[in-house]
């Protein structure tokens, strides 16, 4: 183990530059992120009025190359009290722009929601995340604790990310990270790359691969292997999002079952003086084996299509209407109609540059 | 007489261009950097990676800082329209979005040019957007696809 650390401390040592020679501006910025909702539905929940999430993020810069992250959240729950939980937490040393170095609790980075929208309902054209990447969802294992390398590398317009962590993966309640430690000896591993080529303006496509040995609460360890692909072309005119993942799950000595998951959204912001409107459709398919051994009686199977249109009347805030025909576990379809209003606070802006000593 | 007339019409062409091509360079953004700064010279790629934020440090490894002219300048909107190609509340968002996503700690500095000016000169790494006419000794005046303010050609206008 010595002798492996050794390079990379070697490595890390050589590649950190002199940290008295740089500015640092101890900057914070703090960006909230609520909803409040109206749902009228056919499936057996709740209906009417209903808080949405309110999220907080806060960042800043500690050193010129030591950053802190963090997201907390507040839901509302059927039965008691709002729920607090801390979503992110991360703190990411930067080395240079090919390679940073950051640990902490983090929206695993698979696929393109995940990581493009988090908890600002706000920045999402639609009301909500697709199935796949639901929070609370078990398809994909949203949080992700440890460590996760990252960078990015340029050529003309042309720029390739990557990332590669190691971390605790799912709990023994499998929606969850293992927040205090993880459930057994095997860590979870994500390596991941996307690719912008800068013409057309926005467009990246990206791949992944996820791996871990699970230990839900009942049953025996199950291993996991799931690989994803996107592509998001996120100009306003026009946004597609579209991902693919698929999960094989397999016990000791027992068979390997496949889960897949994708979804497509569309989205087309108006042009001239209707450009306040944007219309969008999405389509959504989750699909799990009854034999899966790890979601295969959780009910997961879904089918989803859903058109919506979202009014941006302020700056900061959006009215979004939303209809949903939708199939969840069973063979009975549901139609939902959704009315949210989404907003960012307080309205962002540039830090002013105040008197400066020569 | 003839010769006299060529010579005040050649005169006065001269004039004439000089006077255009001063005026194209003062309706010019020029992008300054501390004068100490071994960069001369920017492809726009890069130039647009850095104030998007997806480039954080330059060739030395040292962090940039970018300083931005405030809203509502003419300098603003040139630089939304060639830069980030976005309108403002669209620029605001990105901003949002890209501090959200952790991807960076926060966003650029916004400062008259006087202030960048001064900022620059003083802060290894920074980079500013000032008016072409605002450029004096104190800071370094980048080239950009190998075209400085007033050439024709210069895509910061």
């Amino acid at each position: 183990m010595r002798l492996l650390l050794a390079p990379v401390v070697t490595a890390l040592a050589l590649i950190a530059p002199s940290v008295a020679a740089q500015e640092h501006r101890s900057a914070v910025e703090v960006i909230g992120f609520a909803d409040f909702n109206f749902f009228v539905t056919e499936r057996p929940q709740l209906r009417g009025f209903r808080s949405g999430q309110f999220a907080g993020h806060l960042s800043a810069a500690l050193t010129p190359r030591l950053g802190v992250f963090a997201e907390v959240t507040a839901s509302p729950v059927a039965a008691g009290p709002f729920n607090l939980e801390i979503e992110r937490s991360i703190l990411r040393y930067d080395f240079a722009d090919y390679f940073k170095l950051s640990a902490g609790r983090y929206h695993t980075p698979m696929g393109y929601w995940n990581t493009a929208f988090h908890h600002g309902q706000w920045l999402q054209t639609s009301v909500n995340r697709p199935e796949m990447v639901k929070f609370g969802g078990q398809f994909l294992p949203v949080h992700f604790v440890g460590l996760l390398a990252e960078g990015s590398l340029a050529q003309g317009a042309l720029s390739l990310h990557y990332h590669a962590g190691v971390g605790n993966g799912r709990g023994a309640n499998i929606a969850r990270g293992g927040d205090a430690g993880d459930a057994n000896a095997q860590r979870a591993w994500v390596v991941g790359v996307s690719l912008s080529p800068g013409t057309p303006r926005g467009l990246a496509f990206g791949a992944g691969v996820y791996g871990d040995r699970v230990r839900p609460a009942v049953g025996a360890s199950v291993n996991e292997r799931m690989v994803g692909a996107f592509v998001a072309w996120t100009t306003e005119r026009p946004e597609v999002i579209a991902e693919y993942m698929r999960s094989r799950h397999e016990q000791d000595a027992g068979p390997t079952v496949t889960s897949k998951a994708s979804y497509a959204q569309v989205a087309y912001r108006l042009p001239g003086a209707a450009n306040a409107w944007k219309p969008y459709a999405r389509y959504e398919l989750v699909e799990v084996p009854a034999g899966d051994p790890l979601l295969g009686t959780l009910g997961l199977n879904y089918r989803a299509a859903l058109v919506g249109l979202r009014y941006d009347f302020a700056p900061v805030a959006a009215l979004k209407a939303e209809y949903r025909r939708e199939k969840p576990g069973g063979a009975v379809w549901f139609d939902t109609i959704v009315l949210q209003v989404s907003f960012t606070f307080p309205r962002w802006q540039e830090e002013q540059v105040s008197e400066v000593t020569p | 007489m003839t010769r006299r007339v060529v010579v005040a019409a050649a005169i006065g062409l001269v004039s004439l261009v000089a006077r255009a091509h001063s005026q194209a360079a003062g309706s010019d953004i020029a992008v300054v950097v501390s004068a100490n700064s071994t960069v001369s010279d920017l492809p726009l790629a890069d130039l647009r990676r850095i104030l998007l934020g997806d480039r954080q440090f330059w060739g030395d490894r040292t962090r940039i800082t970018v300083v931005v002219p405030p809203p509502a300048s003419a300098e603003r909107a040139t630089m939304l329209r060639v830069i980030y190609r976005m309108r403002e509340s669209e620029y605001r968002q990105y901003w949002v979005a890209k501090i959200f996503r952790a991807e960076v700690t926060s966003g650029p500095r916004v400062a008259s040019a006087e202030q960048a000016k001064r900022l620059v000169a003083a802060t290894p790494g920074a980079i500013a957007l000032i008016p072409a006419s605002a450029v004096d000794g104190t800071v370094k005046v980048l080239r950009v696809d190998g075209r400085g303010p007033g050439q024709t050609g210069y895509p910061l206008r």
